[in-house]
């Protein structure tokens, strides 16, 4: 029988495989052994820094929350960590979901060591900063309100952590059934969502970083309402905890250890269901009927399909719209704004290229051009619905839409389009971003030059003149992106 | 058919395929015979323009171009399946970009493959079975004349297999050819023609069973002539004394 600490080996190994698949799911286009090789060795640095990270901003909140000493304080920070530690670990969790324990069912490992290897897998996601909080925050209360508030304060943070890791279990199984289970019509939409939620789950930190400050002095505004209700509050999850350790009384105590029961309970479900592998949402289906088109229509639905059921590519296309607003509340307008439009829209192109299956399409009667068009057309079109959004913003912010400008991108954003996939396979750029950074770098530049090159022909000349010429080498672009895409029509897609 | 001459293969300095002449004619399946790691697959990558190459590759006397791909129905050794769709997904996708509307006949390939129950589940949840099963659906699907198989029966269980194998010779019968890799010899003495044996690349004898007991001079079957002429006869009894040790 292997010991603890084999069994703490072994299950460092899958969490290395667990890291493998988080970072790998961004870089699916890595194919060399180099490149794969790369991503295993970033793998683990990745998830580290993450965790350094949040343990980082737990300790920075758990000493605000002690300087400030007051029930509300402690209160929200115990919120704060139940919320962000769920929502933080989202992924890494169901990531963990998909990774297979089984494969110890043919070593000489038995079902209770399968399960415990499981467990400390599991353990390993959150040790950092689960570890820290419960050393940490007692510590602080210890010093701020006294030796014996420690206590109270370690039940405080234990009962939120259990809380927050049944939380985090719960969403990811109910995430990964909906992200992984391919369905059609209304659920289809349905599981967008869900993977946009997926996806902005991992930037919920950075989020809270930005906002912090305001979200503090919100907090001011409320400790009126919580004095006039601290009844209520010393009865209400987590303040109970908060008023243990600041003014304890029967009523704090008695609600606390009831939530310290219940968290501790779901904790233990959660642990439970770690050891047990997502049963897929499936359909079991006799009846068949084929929805045929035409080849091109295929192409844009199959990839439509890939995009939305990928977390990664989806936050992908949602990123030029989602920037765009988000650069606009921000007062950013005119050529910065499109160039950064016209960035994203070109991110987002590169990655769908690369997420494409060239081998397969070497196998079709398709060319090159074929798939170029394809990947082309879907990115215009990600980029027309953003401008969309964004002009919608402009009318209701009052700001001046410039409609010349944005006419003169549309086919500029298809001749960069053609032209970075061209480039960016006879420079050998076949991967993904994060694995050419330079490269890709260079090719988001000359993209850039070539959506904006008649945006900017349009504001340095004046009168009918500036149209014109801005007008002509708009088309003079958009012809020679179709010259390219003809010549490419007879190529292999793969080669 | 299927005329390949002088056909090479290499990756960097690794020479995979060296000057390999064969030729499949129209109504008879071909077996490409081998050990692993021999060349078949990368012969099989370079007829359907997947690897560079150097030689010349004709069918039906045309270089194998882009609209020439619809003459032929791939099954690679490795899955090439776009994991996040379903079968039906997939099918659809490939049907559409082939051009076909014979609902009828993909119908009836996806029952006669028993994967009806699974063509609504994402293809990366289906075991490596039903897998190989969707890549050979997709291969059959726009009925193409030529076939080029490269290990299919792998993972198939016993029904399907059967079920492929009879498919390939109603196919020869009405006309079509096969090209079939295997390193499985009873299949290639049961099914093929013809037969030609590659061994680090190149190969070392091609013809009926006939034509090959008697290069060999061999009365046995096809694996005793494939060892003679691999010459790895010596070699095995030597292996099996020292493990025996």
């Amino acid at each position: 029988m292997p010991s603890l600490s084999e069994l703490w080996h072994l299950s460092g190994i899958f969490y290395r495989e667990l890291a493998f698949r988080s970072l790998m799911e961004m870089r699916r286009a890595a194919r060399s052994e180099k490149a794969i090789m790369k991503v295993v060795q970033n793998s683990l640095t990745s998830l580290t820094i993450n965790k350094v990270f949040l343990a980082l901003v737990f300790a920075s909140a758990a000493v605000f929350a002690g300087i400030q000493g007051t029930p509300m304080a402690y209160g929200s920070y115990l919120l704060l960590v139940t919320f962000l530690f769920a929502l933080f670990f989202l992924q890494s969790v169901t990531y963990f979901f998909q990774v297979n324990f089984d494969i110890l069912k043919t070593l000489p490992v038995g079902d209770r060591e399968r399960n415990t290897v499981a467990m400390l897998t599991f353990l390993r996601i959150f040790d950092l900063p689960l570890a820290l909080n419960l050393l940490l925050f007692p510590l602080v209360c210890g010093i701020a309100a006294g030796g014996f508030s420690a206590v109270p304060a370690f039940f405080g943070i234990a009962s939120a952590e259990m809380l927050a890791v049944a939380i985090v279990t719960y969403l990811s199984r109910v995430f990964y059934r909906r992200l992984a289970s391919p369905t059609s019509g209304w659920k289809s939409a349905l599981r967008f969502i869900f993977i946009v939620i997926w996806g902005l789950s991992f930037f919920v930190l950075y989020a809270f970083m930005a906002w912090m400050p305001l979200i503090y002095a919100r907090l001011e505004d409320y400790q009126d309402i919580f004095f006039a209700h601290e009844l209520l509050f010393r009865i209400v999850y987590p303040f109970s905890f908060s008023y243990l350790i600041v003014a304890p009384d029967i009523l704090s105590s008695l609600a606390s250890l009831i939530y310290f029961l219940l968290s501790f309970l779901a904790f233990r479900w959660a642990f439970g269901v770690a050891t047990k592998r997502v049963v897929l949402e499936s359909q079991d289906s006799v009846e068949i009927n084929f929805r045929f088109s035409s080849p091109m229509v295929a192409m844009l639905r199959k990839d439509f399909r890939i995009t939305t059921r990928n977390p990664g590519l989806a936050m992908l296309l949602l990123l030029p719209a989602m920037e765009g607003l988000l650069l606009m509340s921000l007062g950013m307008t005119g050529i910065t704004l499109l160039s950064m439009l016209s960035t994203f829209t070109i991110i987002f192109l590169y990655s769908i290229f690369g997420y494409e299956k060239r081998d397969l399409m070497g196998t079709l009667p398709v060319s090159r051009g074929f798939v170029y068009l394809g990947k082309v057309l879907m990115a215009s079109f990600v980029f027309l619905v953003s401008l969309i959004l964004v002009d919608a913003y402009s009318l209701f912010a009052h700001y001046v839409v410039n409609s010349a400008s944005q006419l003169l991108m549309l086919p500029g954003i298809f001749s960069a389009g053609v032209l970075v996939l061209y480039l960016g396979d006879l420079l050998g750029l076949r991967t993904s971003v994060a694995m050419n950074a330079v490269g890709f770098l260079l090719l988001i530049a000359l993209g850039n030059a070539v959506v904006l090159l008649p945006v900017i022909l349009l504001s340095l000349l004046t009168g009918v003149f500036s149209i014109a010429v801005a007008g002509i080498a708009s088309s003079l672009l958009f012809l020679v992106s179709i010259l390219l895409l003809l010549r490419l029509n007879g190529a292999e897609p793969h080669i | 058919m299927l005329f390949v001459s002088n056909l090479t293969v290499k990756y960097g300095d690794l020479v995979a395929v060296n000057r390999v002449d064969f030729e499949v004619h129209r109504g008879e399946i071909f077996g490409l015979l081998g050990p692993n790691g021999a060349g078949k697959s990368s012969t099989i990558k370079a007829i359907m323009g997947l690897v560079e190459f150097e030689g010349e590759i004709l069918l039906e006397g045309r270089r194998i171009g882009i609209e020439e791909k619809n003459k032929i129905g791939y099954v690679p050794e490795e899955f090439m399946l776009i994991e996040s769709l379903t079968p039906l997904e997939f099918f659809e996708f490939v049907a559409s970009v082939r051009g076909v509307r014979d609902e009828e006949r993909l119908a009836r390939l996806i029952y006669a493959f028993g994967i009806e129950k699974h063509v609504n589940k994402p293809i990366a949840a289906l075991s490596l079975g039903t897998k190989k099963k969707v890549q050979i659906i997709a291969a059959l699907m726009h009925s193409p004349k030529f076939l080029l198989l490269d290990e299919p029966l792998n993972g198939l269980d016993a029904k399907s297999s059967r079920i492929l194998k009879e498919l390939l010779q109603v196919h020869v019968e009405k006309g079509g050819s096969v090209l079939f890799s295997t390193h499985v010899m009873e299949i290639a003495e049961k099914l093929c023609d013809r037969i030609a044996v590659i061994n680090n690349g190149r190969i070392i004898a091609e013809g009926t069973m006939e034509d090959l007991r008697e290069m060999a001079r061999s009365e046995g079957n096809l694996e005793d002539i494939f060892l003679k002429l691999t010459g790895e006869e010596e070699y095995i009894r030597g292996i099996i004394n020292a493990l025996s040790k």
